[in-house]
């Protein structure tokens, strides 16, 4: 898997290569397109940066603080003009932005954030707080406010799994006859999360719902919930992808909250156009963008990561 | 371990006797506030730090820039209330505040007076309902009186807070839940709950536009109650 990763980013860069003359180039760097949120960021991103005018090269870093550090790289060898970024690692991933700043070359962060002002040019995250509270609610609203539940979280090194986390806490623990029987990382990852709520189902039979950090994980927990003939579980998550959006429309997954994902990346794209341009994109670093409930009412107007 | 160990000079027993007090005298127990009511463990959440501290920050904040703010510059409600209702977005322009404009709601800092018409205590998010003077027998925004508060229109509707002034989500979080905190302490803490109704209220505070909704949840900051 990672020779051919290997391989195939060599020949995109050769591809590109051979026609970066053509234009500027914009670098997107995303973690791993086997989700779906990743792959609409770096899509949306594209398109807007072909329509303005841009070369692009896109490639992903899988969350490995390393391998991105090596992107980075490649970007300020290849002369970039800008970085796009969903980044791994809200620590970790300071000093290569650092780095490429001091040779000139402006970063906007999507999605997830750093934890230092003042080194990326703009850093547009969801408001993960405003969203979590959506989704607690709902799901507080879905358990009819008593029973056993779980928790999946993110990723350690995002602050997204922490805010997300926060968020669902600050609404659920409100509430003394929900009670919290097992709170577990699965790090975004689906086939983790099925795996972790196989073991979880087997100590807790009395589950009632499953509340988690993003879409993988509720994908995972459905299947695990299914397979262990525990469909009726209320499961929601976070991210508003198509595929919850199907469980949601076949009656398996309750809810989901929108980030606006396609949308943000194409807003970073544009700001930096304007910030090569004009020099300063007019906007503060930091931008919050509003997350939407999404449940069996609107989920047919959902289409990848954006309300028809 | 320790307490089984025998010094063998008495000296060493001393030295031990000592820093044993030094330990227990350095101690200084902090009550945690975080702890909920029913005794639940604290949860742990990943790059939640003790480095930054959100009740301190608001409370300096609170007199001088937070009051002083809704005090000069808040709208009468009845100015805001018929476009508000005609066209959100320009009633945005027109009287709300926002940092930036795409995917942000517009935040709004108002005052008015009126009548309680009802009072919702039931839920922990309680709230009196508001007949604006000149009544006429019907709602026109609801308070927030705790001691759950929604919504993060306090901070979202102060000018002088920029989400870029802090290292993440996190601390921008837990900023909102210090000035509701301070709603809860300083606003609605003192209030004659289940004596509200029929009241007449003045009111500072601050509501945000909610998902596709025009009711007006307001969270005080000043209430006069005659």
């Amino acid at each position: 898997m990672k020779k051919l990763l290997a391989v195939c980013t060599m020949l995109c860069c050769f591809l590109v290569s051979s026609v970066a003359y053509a234009g500027d180039l914009i670098v997107i760097i995303t973690p791993s397109h086997d989700n779906p949120f990743f792959k609409s960021e770096a899509v949306g991103a594209e398109a807007k940066a072909k329509e303005l005018g841009y070369e692009t090269l896109s490639l992903v870093h899988d969350d490995d603080a390393n391998k991105q550090n090596e992107l980075f790289d490649t970007a300020i060898a290849r002369g970039a003009k800008a970085i796009i970024l969903d980044n791994a690692g809200a620590d970790a991933s300071i000093a290569p932005i650092q780095r490429a700043k001091e040779a000139g070359i402006p970063s906007f962060l999507i999605d997830r954030e750093i934890n230092k002002n003042g080194i990326a040019v703009a850093q547009i995250v969801s408001n993960n707080y405003q969203g979590a509270k959506l989704g607690g609610e709902e799901f507080v609203k879905l358990m009819g406010e008593k029973g056993n539940y779980v928790e999946l979280v993110g990723k350690e090194s995002d602050t997204n799994a922490g805010i997300r986390s926060q968020g669902y806490h600050d609404v659920i623990d409100q509430y003394p006859d929900l009670k919290m029987v097992a709170r577990q990382s699965a790090n975004w990852s689906q086939t983790e999360a099925y795996e972790k709520m196989e073991s979880i189902i087997q100590a807790n039979p009395d589950i009632k719902g499953v509340i988690c950090g993003n879409d993988t994980m509720a994908m995972g927990a459905m299947a695990a919930l299914k397979a262990a003939g525990k469909g009726d579980v209320i499961v929601v998550g976070f991210d508003g992808s198509n595929d919850v959006r199907d469980s949601i429309l076949a009656g398996d997954i309750k809810a989901t909250v929108l980030q606006p994902a396609y949308r943000i990346a194409q807003m970073a794209v544009e700001q930096a156009d304007t910030f090569l341009k004009k020099g300063s994109t007019g906007l503060p670093e930091k931008q919050l963008m509003d997350c939407v409930l999404i449940n069996s009412k609107n989920a047919k107007r959902l289409e990848t990561f954006a309300l028809k | 371990m320790l307490l089984t160990a025998k010094p063998s000079h008495p000296l060493i027993a001393l030295i031990i006797i000592v820093c044993c007090l030094f330990h227990v005298t350095s101690c200084t127990i902090v009550p945690d506030e975080e702890k909920t009511a029913e005794g639940q463990e604290k949860l742990d959440i990943y790059f939640v730090s003790d480095d930054f501290k959100p009740d301190d920050y608001a409370e300096k904040v609170w007199d001088d820039k937070v009051i002083t703010l809704f005090e000069e510059k808040s709208h009468a409600l009845e100015d805001v209330l018929p476009l508000w209702h005609k066209d959100q977005q320009a009633a945005g322009s027109k009287f709300g505040y926002r940092e930036k404009a795409e995917g942000s709601p517009w935040n709004y800092r108002v005052r008015g007076t009126g009548i309680v018409v009802k009072v919702n205590t039931e839920s922990r998010a309680s709230t009196i309902d508001i007949d604006l003077l000149p009544g006429d027998n019907s709602a026109d925004l609801s308070i927030q009186i705790g001691p759950v508060i929604k919504d993060s229109a306090i901070r979202d509707s102060l000018d002088f807070i920029s989400f870029t002034d802090f290292t993440n989500q996190l601390e921008f979080a837990r900023l909102s839940n210090a000035f509701n905190k301070l709603v809860n302490k300083k606003v609605v803490g003192d209030l004659d709950r289940e004596n509200l109704m029929g009241k007449k209220i003045s009111f500072w505070g601050a509501y945000t536009q909610l998902q596709d909704s025009d009711l007006i949840r307001l969270t005080p900051v000043i209430l006069k109650i005659e």
